[in-house]
């Protein structure tokens, strides 16, 4: 026989999917747009149609081919484009709106729910381009539905932008004023970054970096159902045999990426770029990576001892998801958005889990402060605050931090917020009331911190 | 790569009349909107034999799936299954099964490369029949399964 699979094996598989949410998170088209930039914007935005909608104009159909072959779903496929500020530098217009709609119109047309590249990159300063984008963000992210957005504010290498950070305090709480209706959806759709991954399948952050080729094909895994039930089943196992249970399984669900990327580039005939390990949660019962906390012995995510078990789950998804895979990339770690997954947001209604035990378990996670909503009167200034706090840590630590805050436009304190679908809903969070007002107004750039010194 | 193949758009669809037919040259990009459009507006569409393509599919040889049933056991679940491959040319090259507290459970190991269906029909005549007789019947290429447990 050519085979040597046990029926326990084959069962195991199926188990995984039918039972433990089994599914790659996504499968993302990296674009580059730099030869769309034209002096006439209008003239550019047919090129970037043209362009998205013949490189990926097949990307849904391929992907549900390859869904009925391997019998494993894909939650969403997307495309991620060249920071658009890049590409409507060259033209005199002011406001790029018009692009962000020429993005929503494709992923329209191609049937993506997001496409993710209206994004600057200002870690050491604005170029003219740069200062027209972010001033665009609020009305671009109101009016379209599929456009996601990301502004990177710091680097390990060159320090942290305040001038930037301060303009993103105003421009979250602007698009969230521009979609109150829909208690600040527009803001879901944007993130600041420090050390943004230029290769990162997963939206809202997902752009496509300038170091990149031009198009490539990135996959993201998910699976915290999976990992759940092996560390559920173990009660009783120590932290050697939990990290080498939790090793084990996350290898597993690497190889369905691995296998994924691989045969999606080969149908499309686009080269494979990376799979990224992230442990990605979605809003459905038992794909929580809180419950794998909790499962760990934690009573309520954000007790104490949940930093460790953040540390402990996110280091073996990573060792064994390097070993499966021979392109590892994005931002592979554990995700913790609040709103996205059911029991953070839980742990948040019930008080157990707080905005400054975020802050502490996003020093160990792969991306900031993710999905939290806060009261809707939160000053600007403290907004900027708290995105500054989060790019110190990434800073600092040499790593990817994102915050994507949602001031909820006259919500307060325990009030619900709802956004629908993969981005869930979640309590208001409380924020201190001390005011950083003047310490973000100080402006300037914070310098770039021992570790830049490297060579 | 890309660039010299066709692309058809909800635009180009909606220019056609009801129930048109639309030739297209193979490996033509249809977006999923058109898609949409030409199921709604029951458009024929037809893609042009490519012959490169076709060689390459020749040249694939063999093609193994794995199909697993689950369920109550009763009588004629290996007829019922092994009668819908057979109808579609698929040769089963292992089958083993166990039967617990009543419940069957059946892995079989096929070989796609004289099917007369394509994949996504075959799994949906296997998930039909299943169905009727309440069982759960999937089928999954191998790749999934030499990927997870072997390196």
């Amino acid at each position: 026989m050519p085979f040597s699979y046990t029926q326990d094996e084959i069962f195991e598989t199926i188990n995984m999917v039918e039972l433990e949410n089994l599914d790659i998170r996504t499968i993302t088209m990296g674009i580059s747009l730099r030869d769309c930039a034209d002096p006439d914007l209008k003239a550019a935005g047919r090129k970037i149609y043209e362009k998205i909608v013949r490189y990926a104009g097949n990307l849904v159909e391929t992907g549900e081919q390859l869904e009925r072959s391997f019998g494993i779903p894909i939650i969403n496929k997307r495309v991620a484009v060249t920071p658009i500020a890049l590409v409507a530098e060259c033209s005199g217009d002011d406001d790029y709106c018009s692009l962000a709609q020429v993005l929503d119109d494709a992923a329209r047309e191609i049937g993506v729910n997001f496409i993710g590249g209206f994004a600057a990159l200002v870690h050491k300063g604005f170029t003219g381009g740069d200062i027209k984008l972010i001033d665009s963000l609020p009305r671009a992210l109101s009016e379209t539905e599929r456009v996601c957005a990301a502004v990177n504010v710091g680097t390990t290498r060159s320090g942290i932008n305040m001038e930037a950070v301060a303009k993103m305090g105003e421009v979250i709480k602007e698009t969230a004023q521009r979609t109150a209706d829909k208690d600040g959806l527009g803001c879901a759709k944007l993130v600041v970054f420090c050390n943004a991954p230029e290769d990162n399948p997963f939206m809202a952050g997902a752009f496509h970096g300038v170091g990149e080729p031009e198009c490539v094909i990135n996959v993201g895994v998910s699976g915290p159902g999976v990992i759940l039930n092996a560390v559920r089943n173990h009660p009783k196992a120590d932290f050697a045999s939990l990290a080498s249970l939790i090793k084990q399984t996350a290898f597993k669900i690497t190889r369905m990426g691995e296998l994924f990327g691989r045969t999606a580039s080969r149908k499309l005939g686009i080269p494979f770029g990376v799979v990224d390990l992230s442990l990605a949660p979605t809003p459905a019962v038992g794909d929580s990576v809180a419950e794998i906390l909790e499962a760990m012995g934690l009573e309520r995510c954000g007790a104490p001892g949940t930093t460790a078990a953040l540390a402990v789950l996110n280091d073996a998804v990573k060792k064994g998801g390097a070993m499966a895979s021979s392109s590892v990339g994005g931002l592979s770690g554990a995700f913790i958005p609040v709103s996205e997954d059911q029991g953070m947001a839980r742990a948040a209604v019930e008080g157990a889990l707080t905005i400054e035990k975020l802050e502490a378990l996003t020093c160990i996670c792969s991306v900031g402060l993710d999905m939290v909503v806060i009261p809707g009167d939160t000053p600007a200034e403290t907004i900027a605050a708290i995105i500054a706090d989060e790019a110190a840590i990434g800073m600092i630590n040499k790593k990817t931090t994102g915050v994507r805050l949602i001031p909820a436009p006259g919500k307060k304190k325990g009030d619900r917020a709802e956004f629908g679908g993969l981005l869930g809903g979640g309590p208001v969070m409380e924020v201190s009331g001390y005011s950083s007002a003047a310490f973000i107004n100080r402006g300037g750039r914070i310098p770039a911190p021992l570790q830049a010194l490297t060579n | 790569m890309t660039s010299m193949k066709d692309v058809i758009t909800k635009a180009k669809i909606a220019a056609l009349p009801d129930h048109a037919e639309l030739r297209v040259a193979a490996g033509s990009v249809v977006t999923r909107s058109a898609r949409e459009l030409i199921a709604a507006r029951g458009i024929n569409l037809r893609f042009d034999d490519d012959p490169a393509a076709e060689a390459q599919e020749e040249e694939r040889g063999t093609e193994h799936a794995i199909a697993t049933v689950i369920g109550r056991d009763q009588v004629g679940i290996i007829a019922l299954v092994s009668g819908i491959l057979a109808a579609s040319h698929v040769n089963i090259l292992d089958i083993s099964q166990t039967v617990l507290q009543g419940f069957f459970a059946m892995v079989m190991i096929l070989d796609l490369s004289r099917s007369q269906s394509d994949f996504a029909e075959l799994q949906q005549k296997l998930e039909k029949a299943g169905e009727e007789m309440g069982l759960k019947i999937t089928l999954q290429h191998e790749d999934v399964f030499q990927y997870m447990h072997r390196v």
